[in-house]
């Protein structure tokens, strides 16, 4: 018996759909139902509506975790983005010794984002870091800088945390398109009287889109449900809750307050705009095809 | 073909939904009714559970055998645990910080050959784990804990996931133990938990600082403040700017800060069950470790410290003073471990509000650990953990905790002056070896007993009801916006007590 070339591939896709089937769908839908339940660990299950999503839409907390998520995913985004693509193009340039330095600029990779937080946090920490004890001894400040007793700071430790561990991957990302670039076409541009920055912004940045688009887009998107970083960091979001995100939201009405109604209806919510940003970005990439 | 499939994913997604929402899981308590409905129904006697067979009060009465110098097993232990090789139990941290614990489960193996196995659970992530095992009706685990408990076991308590531990609890037990702990784990008329340690506050103080100023140690919270500040500004003049009069956290035991200057004021935090934080005496502790980081006498930095960092700083000695945990007293001891603080520091029972206060109100709130049972361990698992249960509350094990690892006994009757005689340091050393640490050393007398002793006798329990992990949350935001100068004082605690108020209301 032979297949159709569609048949087989839906054949061979099965697996993938299966997996798909019980870790996506089933319990996107079981997360979908919870978010209408009353369920709280103390009072009987019930079914409440979207009294859920009126709680948490009152709720004074939940939305500035929504404006700090906001303000974390874009400035960790942009930290990544930046350095990623100023290291990229470095080890694009870089002759003897690349091999070293590619591998040194995957290391903080593979630190979770968990240990990263608690590695900053000592860093930063006024008392006994070693961020504020080498700027005292090289008289730059008089006293240690306070980075998660000041709520505006705190959001720049966070950032920096959650960045460092994501600029690896965009810097890879970004070096793998540009090395795919034909070099004639710098060749070409050159002999064309096009200075550095014009081959960056006229030939690297259009011809490497894609990957750039991918890696923003994977940035953003795990940047909005951060909790790890967060947590071992600045614990219970900050100072005045100044680092306190929706992931956190979520995070806190499950495993302090057991209120899991409330805490699917967020993660809904979380779901919905990270697939609003998903779509967005997926067009913006593949939208010209 | 691609229609049908985005069809059947829609069809299973909405499937799920209706799932999730017609066939809600019942409740542990909901299962339990229904369970004694059709008991109730029933007219053949129900056998009993393992842990009612066994005789509580066989050999001796349960009390006698709880307060011998070395433990007594009660009859019929071996009958309820049989076919029992093992108990599994989260254990709050690293087993190398809980040497007395490793004593007394190497005890327990040696009486009853049953092995306790830890798996150990970093303090911040204990309650999730907790949360998930008891969620996801885990029955590999026997036993869970609560590190910070008077703030999370009526939480789990209320949501039913518990044994029931009446059988351990008999009026003639209750008595002797403080009745704020005794309270604070009990759910609707039954016991849930037991307690393994307990953390009462002493307050520590540098006496070279006190010379320096010109202080004689603080008697009240009033006298606090004023040495404290000298002290900074006596760091300032020595250029040690990164030292300051006093330090506390900002995490979730800012609460026992506040706590004791509520206490040593004679006040609650709890009215009728629920939280007052517009009280006067709030107010008034409220607005001191306020203006304590906005007047500088404490340094920002604390709002990021956890009940762990500031202890650390005050042993790096970055402060002159500092409420701390009685387990500190123990720890500094160790001179080696803390090199810049050494021999100089000092301990006394907490401070009262002023001098117009009574002793009694040297009080600070106490904090303690509580064992609990997995509701959905087996029934013989569940026996044996309750007779660990009974062993750890005992005098003999709490000695260890108290004597040897620093924690205080919650059993009163363990504060006997030669209690350090009735150590086995033997065993304590190889427990030690067990765990690669250090052994402690062989102290011939308790670290700072009077203090201690003075600490228990005063300190004061609130079991605080289910939803104030929000209500302390909204109490260190806030707390956050009127240090940093964000808000005043008094707005940013009204504004907390709205929330506290939204929150402890019913959905």
């Amino acid at each position: 018996m032979r297949l159709s070339d569609s048949k087989y591939g839906a054949l061979l896709s099965l697996p993938g759909l299966i997996l798909l089937l019980v870790l996506v769908l089933i319990p996107s839908g079981y997360l979908f139902g919870l978010s209408f339940l009353r369920y709280d660990n103390i009072r009987p299950i019930k079914f409440i509506g979207l009294k859920n999503y009126q709680y948490m839409f009152d709720d004074r907390v939940f939305w500035l975790s929504m404006k700090n998520t906001i303000i974390f995913s874009m400035g960790s985004t942009a930290l990544t983005f930046f350095v990623g693509m100023a290291l990229a193009h470095g080890l694009n340039a870089m002759g003897k010794g690349v091999a070293i330095f590619r591998s040194l600029t995957v290391l903080p990779w593979a630190v979770p984002l968990v240990i990263s937080g608690f590695i900053w946090a000592w860093v930063f920490n006024p008392a006994f870091g070693v961020f504020s004890d080498i700027l005292l001894k090289l008289h730059l400040i008089q006293e240690p800088i306070n980075i998660f007793g000041n709520p505006r700071l705190a959001m720049v430790g966070v950032i920096v945390a959650d960045a460092w561990t994501r600029i690896p991957f965009m810097a890879i990302l970004i070096l793998a398109g540009l090395q795919a670039i034909s070099q004639e076409l710098y060749e070409a541009a050159k002999v064309d009287g096009a200075d550095v920055f014009d081959r960056f912004a006229y030939i690297s940045v259009p011809l490497n889109r894609r990957p750039i688009l991918l890696g923003l887009f994977t940035t953003i998107m795990f940047s909005f449900r951060t909790v790890d970083v967060i947590f071992s960091m600045t614990p219970g979001g900050g100072v005045a809750k100044s680092t306190y995100l929706g992931g956190v939201y979520l995070f806190d009405s499950i495993f302090k307050y057991l209120n899991f109604g409330v805490a699917a209806a967020t993660g809904v919510v979380i779901f919905i705009l990270t697939l609003l940003i998903g779509v967005g970005f997926i067009r913006m990439a593949f939208g010209e095809r | 073909m691609k229609k049908g499939l985005v069809l059947t994913f829609v069809l299973i997604l909405v499937l799920a939904v209706l799932t999730a929402c017609s066939q809600p899981a019942p409740t542990p308590e909901v299962v339990e009714k229904v369970v004694e409905k059709v008991v109730e129904a029933t007219p053949t006697p129900v056998p009993l559970q393992p842990w009612e067979q066994i005789k509580w009060n066989e050999p001796m009465p349960m009390t006698e055998r709880l307060l011998a110098d070395e433990y007594v097993l009660p009859e019929g232990w071996q009958e309820a645990t049989a076919g029992v090789d093992e108990i599994v139990f989260y254990n709050s941290g690293g087993m190398q910080g809980d040497i007395a614990t490793k004593v007394n489960m190497m005890i327990f193996e040696q009486l009853t050959g049953i092995k306790l196995k830890n798996i150990d659970v970093g303090a911040g992530f204990l309650f999730a784990k907790t949360l998930s095992t008891l969620s996801s009706k885990d029955s590999s685990v026997a036993i869970v804990s609560h590190t910070d408990a008077p703030l999370e076991l009526t939480q789990t308590m209320a949501a039913g996931w518990h044994e029931s531990l009446d059988v351990l609890w008999p009026p003639e037990v209750q008595a002797l133990y403080p009745k704020g702990l005794v309270d604070a784990i009990q759910w609707e008329g039954h016991f849930y938990g037991t307690c393994d340690t307990e953390r009462s506050y002493l307050f520590f103080y540098r006496p070279s600082v006190l010379e320096a100023i010109g202080e004689p140690v603080p008697e009240t919270w009033q006298d606090v403040y004023r040495a404290a500040k000298k002290a900074r500004e006596y760091f300032v003049s020595q250029g040690k700017t990164d030292s300051y009069g006093i330090v506390f956290p900002g995490d979730y035991n800012l609460s026992h800060m506040l706590q004791a200057g509520v206490y040593s004021q004679g006040g609650r935090v709890l009215k009728n069950g629920s939280w007052d934080v517009m009280s006067p005496e709030f107010q008034n502790s409220w607005e001191y470790w306020v203006n304590l980081v906005r007047e500088g006498i404490a340094d920002e930095a604390v709002l990021g410290y956890t009940w762990e960092d500031y202890q650390k700083t005050f042993g790096l000695g970055k402060a002159a003073f500092m409420l701390g945990f009685s387990t500190y007293a123990m720890q500094f001891t160790n001179t080696e471990a803390w090199p810049e603080l050494g021999t100089d520091w000092d301990v006394v029972a907490p401070p009262k509000w002023d001098a117009s206060q009574p002793g009694s109100n040297r009080a600070a709130f106490i904090d303690f650990d509580a064992n609990l049972i997995n509701k959905f361990a087996p029934p013989k698992v569940k026996a044996a953990a309750m007779l660990w249960f009974d062993y750890r509350r005992s005098k003999q094990a709490q000695m260890y905790e108290m004597a040897v690892e620093g924690n205080e006994s919650w059993l009163p009757a363990t504060y006997e002056p030669d209690i350090i005689s009735k150590v086995d340091w033997d065993l304590v050393d190889a427990a030690a070896k067990e765990l690669d640490i250090k052994a402690p050393p062989h102290v011939t007398e308790v670290p700072k007993l009077e203090a201690r002793r003075a600490s228990a006798e005063t300190t004061v329990m609130e079991a605080f009801p289910p939803g104030s992990k929000a209500a302390l949350e909204a109490l260190i935001e806030y707390y956050g916006r009127a240090v940093t100068g964000e808000m005043e004082p008094l707005e940013a605690l009204q504004a907390a007590n709205t929330d506290i108020t939204k929150y402890l209301s019913p959905q």
